[in-house]
């Protein structure tokens, strides 16, 4: 094929550069154009590479734009409070249960301020350094999530200052305390989405004891209730005897 | 493709072209991504990376340019254009799965993990997938919630996080104009189908499955029902094949003719064009209505490798130094693309329609 720049002589080497738009652009050239481009492309403090055609080494490619290295400080926080991409397949839910991202909530959407700005964590905040939760992960519930405290249009969650109408705006939590902030929403939404409030999936790797003592429990406690204390003795007795193996998988 | 239901799942396997199997988990400690700056979503973004390449030993391949722009159509991971501020893309080589598996980190603390191939062995993968992802969660410190589960910003994937996709070629279904009754039943059973690009009629009669809930059960009983769900879409789908090849033969063959005439002859083919035209190809060659040799378009891939984001990167840039195009094309990106991506089907042009087919096609 020809060199796309001059269209006159053959074309022996690849050459990377941006274009206008900042996209990468891949051209194959002639030498002589390579050289040319090059020299003026570093005059202008831009990185290209080439590489030889037909069996040459395979070039390095450019470095990709660092994404957000400029956004980072100056893009307004409104427009990241859009949608966490959660996975390609986030586009799988239906309108009713995930807005589309950007387009109604970036307009919609209070401004931040007002929003209860996210407010930026301390560095220590940030990495969890002082408030190291322990180890056991039953021990890091979410208490009094099911104990039924009303929720107050007023009340900001604590952990990222949203109230209950930007999450059942956005339909998203921002945050895990928002669950605890707000139980009943936080059903509803979960009944919307799921049709289940009440999770039944795989326990966490170090809960699987704690889950078959509660549902000891839950077996002594009907037990009890139709007087069938025989049953009552032995679930019991089999209760004592998981907690006495405590440690083992916590 | 066969009509005996025993071997459902043989006919499962022409149908269904790849499936990713996903578990999505938040570290805890910092609010969703949604609400948090920039700065604060990439430094957590390095830093998860950082702990995932010491625990698993994962390969940060964010900066892959190629990789990102065919990664959404081969792996199903998130679009290169949808890529969020602090997004880290980290690939695991060595795992029990035996294909890499994709950790990407949507900007903060919100981690997907996910494989994505051909397997039809959905409990045993998803198990394997928990398992590992699972020793991830003392040293990453995962959110967790005896009641609720994994918490996620998305009340859609709270629990198991657990998401099940698949992508489907359903053109038996398609011809019938049964597509709206397939949502429906997806629906009722427990799942969800959409189009392959929502906005418009599926080019290549590609749909997506995939799970709905992911709260009520185990991720395995999960990747169970789905399977179950998958076997009853692929019996209806090789009854409408059946009912094409049996009954309108004379469609059939139109659809064939057409079909090897634009592969033949065809200079500019654009991606949607090329998804509906491997489509046409892929119904004939499962159904034994046509025969190919040379190409096995049977093959996972042609259909990613046909769209816009894959086209370049997997197939046209290699073409593009023995294939010469006229100036005006080859400068003019889209046109270059269809020029290279006519180029590429061309040998597909070179298939057989089945003779008895075409008989009965005239005496109809
Ligand atoms: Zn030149
Ligand atoms: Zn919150």
């Amino acid at each position: 094929m020809k060199c796309e720049l001059c269209h006159a002589n053959n074309a022996e080497t690849v050459l990377y550069r941006r274009n206008a738009e900042g996209k990468r652009e891949e051209l194959y050239v002639c030498h002589a154009c390579a050289e040319r481009e090059r020299a003026f492309e570093e005059e202008r403090g831009i990185q290209i590479t080439a590489m030889r055609l037909n069996g040459g080494a395979k070039p390095a490619p450019p470095e990709e734009p660092r994404k957000g290295a400029d956004e980072a400080e100056d893009a307004p926080p409104a427009d990241e409070a859009g949608e966490p991409r959660m996975m390609s397949a986030a586009e799988f839910f239906g309108e009713d249960e995930e807005p589309r991202k950007g387009t109604d909530e970036a307009e919609d959407a209070p401004p931040a301020d007002e929003a209860g700005e996210p407010r930026m964590m301390s560095a220590a905040e940030f990495f969890g350094e002082d408030e190291e939760p322990p180890e056991d992960p039953s021990a890091r519930e979410f208490l009094g999530l099911h104990a039924g405290t009303p929720d107050d249009a007023c009340t900001r969650c604590p952990g990222c200052g949203a109230t209950i109408g930007d999450i059942r705006h956005e339909g998203l939590f921002r945050c895990p305390q928002c669950l605890t902030t707000f139980p009943e929403l936080t059903r509803t939404l979960l009944d919307d989405a799921q049709q289940c409030s009440d999770y039944q999936g795989d326990p966490a790797p170090g809960t699987e004891r704690l889950r078959e003592i509660e549902a000891l429990e839950r077996r002594l406690a009907e037990a009890i209730d139709r007087e069938d204390y025989l049953e009552a003795k032995r679930l019991r007795a089999e209760i004592q005897a998981k907690k006495g193996e405590a440690g083992h998988d916590a | 493709m066969t009509r005996d239901t025993q071997v459902t799942e043989a006919n499962l396997r022409l149908f269904c072209l790849k499936t990713q199997i996903a578990f999505v988990r938040n570290v805890s400690g910092p609010p969703f991504p949604a609400a948090l700056r920039n700065r604060a979503r990439q430094i957590l973004g390095e830093q998860i990376a950082g702990d995932l390449r010491t625990l698993l030993g994962a390969q940060d391949v964010t900066n892959d340019d190629d990789l990102a722009a065919y990664g959404a159509a081969y792996h199903g991971l998130t679009p290169r254009e949808e890529r969020r501020v602090g997004y880290r893309l980290l690939r695991v080589d060595r795992t029990p799965l035996g294909t890499p598996v994709w950790c990407e980190l949507m900007g903060a603390n919100h981690c997907t993990f996910s494989v994505c191939d051909t397997s039809l062995d959905f409990e045993a993968r998803t198990e394997a997938l928990r398992l590992l992802v699972d020793g991830l969660a003392k040293p990453l410190r995962f959110v967790y919630d005896r009641r609720l589960g994994y918490v996620t910003a998305q009340p859609a994937l709270m629990g198991t996080g657990f998401r099940i996709r698949s992508w489907m070629h359903l053109a038996g279904l398609s011809h019938f104009g049964y597509l709206t009754e397939l949502c429906n039943a997806a629906e009722a059973m427990r799942a969800l189908a959409e189009p392959y690009r929502p906005e418009d009629a599926p080019p290549g009669n590609l749909m997506i499955l995939f799970n709905r809930f992911s709260m009520d059960a185990r991720a395995q009983t999960l990747a169970g029902h789905f399977k179950a769900f998958l076997m009853r879409v692929a019996e209806q789908e090789t009854e409408a094949r059946w009912r094409l090849l049996h009954d309108e033969p004379f469609v059939f063959v139109d659809i064939l003719k057409r079909a090897k005439a634009i592969l033949k002859n065809a200079s500019l083919i654009s991606a949607d064009e090329a998804l509906d035209l491997l489509s046409d190809l892929r119904l004939g060659l499962t159904c034994g209505a046509a025969t190919l040799r040379k190409a096995d378009p049977l093959a996972p891939h042609w259909f990613d490798d046909a769209t816009d984001a894959a086209f370049y990167p997997r197939q046209g840039r290699a073409l593009r130094r023995t294939v010469s195009l006229p100036h005006d094309v080859a400068t003019f990106r889209p046109w270059r693309n269809d020029a290279l991506r006519a180029q590429w089907l061309r040998p597909l042009a070179a298939f057989a329609i089945d003779r008895d087919l075409i008989e009965r096609a005239d005496s109809q």
